[in-house]
């Protein structure tokens, strides 16, 4: 009996915060499809309804960057399909805070606004790994 | 209708910006459709979503936003389906002249 | 002897950036291009690279949404790319 009370609240507490999948976007946007297609991959979860969160890490944080344009590069914008992810019910999109720091990169600054991101430092990424069933990185 | 842009085998068209009210009509003419009041509140909604997100939704995220904007009446396929028959995220893409939606599953 | 020096990987590339540095000379000049114009963002670039001209790939800074403002690199349309290959006696490509 106490046994079962147990895992009852155990799982309410943590319902919040756990996540289907945890997509984790390293590498620039542009020189390569990458970016691209975690984040269709991203679209097409929350269009599931998963519960999906992002984490932008490494060169991945450059995805986050402001006044994108690249049509010259006749090339969607990553900026515009970042800003659909809320509609799309992705719930979470962390952002490593050491990453943006080595890059000399603001949130204020140089990142897209209208969006919330959380700063995540290491320990917190360790336990966001955790709390994800499934991990893919990019 | 001899007047048609270019379209893709699957009769989206091939330049977006080729898309007016008209040509709207048009291919919803070959696809045995009248466009109401009901399809162009449809239609606006697509574009209006594409021009902000360069995303052509898919059927789920077609309710959700047809529910969002226009009412719960509105935001379920069996309204969808009555306007736009057998797939209306597509079908309702080609119309307003948006590129096909991906996972459209 | 002039050399011009593309280089496409991101500041995150920092062997490719320590054997640039180990062959660039004063005179030549230094190109930045798809993930390397990250590097306008980066404070210590020109600290880095004393006396070398600086360009950017033009559509690949604008694509990537660098802000540009009070930047030492110049931005290069791929017509100046071409000049920029004429006026040096080389090329390489750190890729």
């Amino acid at each position: 009996m106490t046994i079962e009370l147990d895992e009852i609240s155990n799982e309410d507490t943590a319902i919040e915060s756990k996540f289907d999948l945890l997509i984790v976007l390293q590498q620039a946007p542009y020189s390569s499809a990458s970016a691209n297609e975690a984040l269709d991959l991203a679209l097409a979860a929350g269009t599931f309804e998963q519960k999906v969160a992002l984490l932008f890490i490494e060169d991945g944080v450059y995805q986050l960057m402001s006044e994108q344009a690249p049509d010259a590069l006749q090339q969607k914008s990553l900026e515009k399909m970042i800003n659909a992810l809320s509609f799309y019910g992705v719930s979470m999109l962390a952002v490593e805070s050491h990453s943006l720091f080595e890059r000399d990169l603001h949130p204020e600054k140089h990142i897209i606004q209208g969006v919330h991101f959380e700063l995540l430092n290491t320990k917190s990424i360790q336990d966001l790994y955790d709390r994800s069933k499934t991990i893919i990185r990019f | 209708m001899d007047s048609l842009p270019e379209r893709d085998p699957q009769g989206f068209l091939v330049n977006l910006n080729d898309w007016t009210p008209s040509v709207a009509s048009d291919i919803a003419n070959t696809e045995a459709i009248t466009l109401t009041d009901a399809h162009w509140e449809v239609i606006k909604l697509l574009r209006h979503f594409y021009q902000e997100y360069e995303l052509s939704p898919a059927m789920r995220i077609l309710v959700k936003l047809c529910k969002e904007k226009l009412g719960d009446e509105k935001g379920n396929s069996i309204y969808l389906l009555q306007l736009f028959p057998g797939s209306p995220a597509k079908l309702a893409s080609k119309i307003a002249g948006l590129p096909k939606p991906t996972n459209c599953l | 002897m002039t050399t011009l020096h593309t280089l496409n990987r991101s500041p995150a590339d920092t062997q490719l950036f320590k054997q640039l540095l180990s062959t660039i000379r004063v005179g030549d000049t230094l190109l930045l291009l798809e993930d390397a114009v990250y590097y306008c963002i980066k404070n210590n670039l020109n600290r880095t690279i004393q006396d070398i001209e600086v360009f950017a790939l033009k559509d690949d800074v604008h694509a990537r949404g660098i802000p540009f403002e009070g930047s030492d690199v110049k931005l290069a349309s791929y017509e100046e790319y071409v000049r920029l290959t004429e006026r040096t006696d080389k090329l390489i490509n750190w890729y």
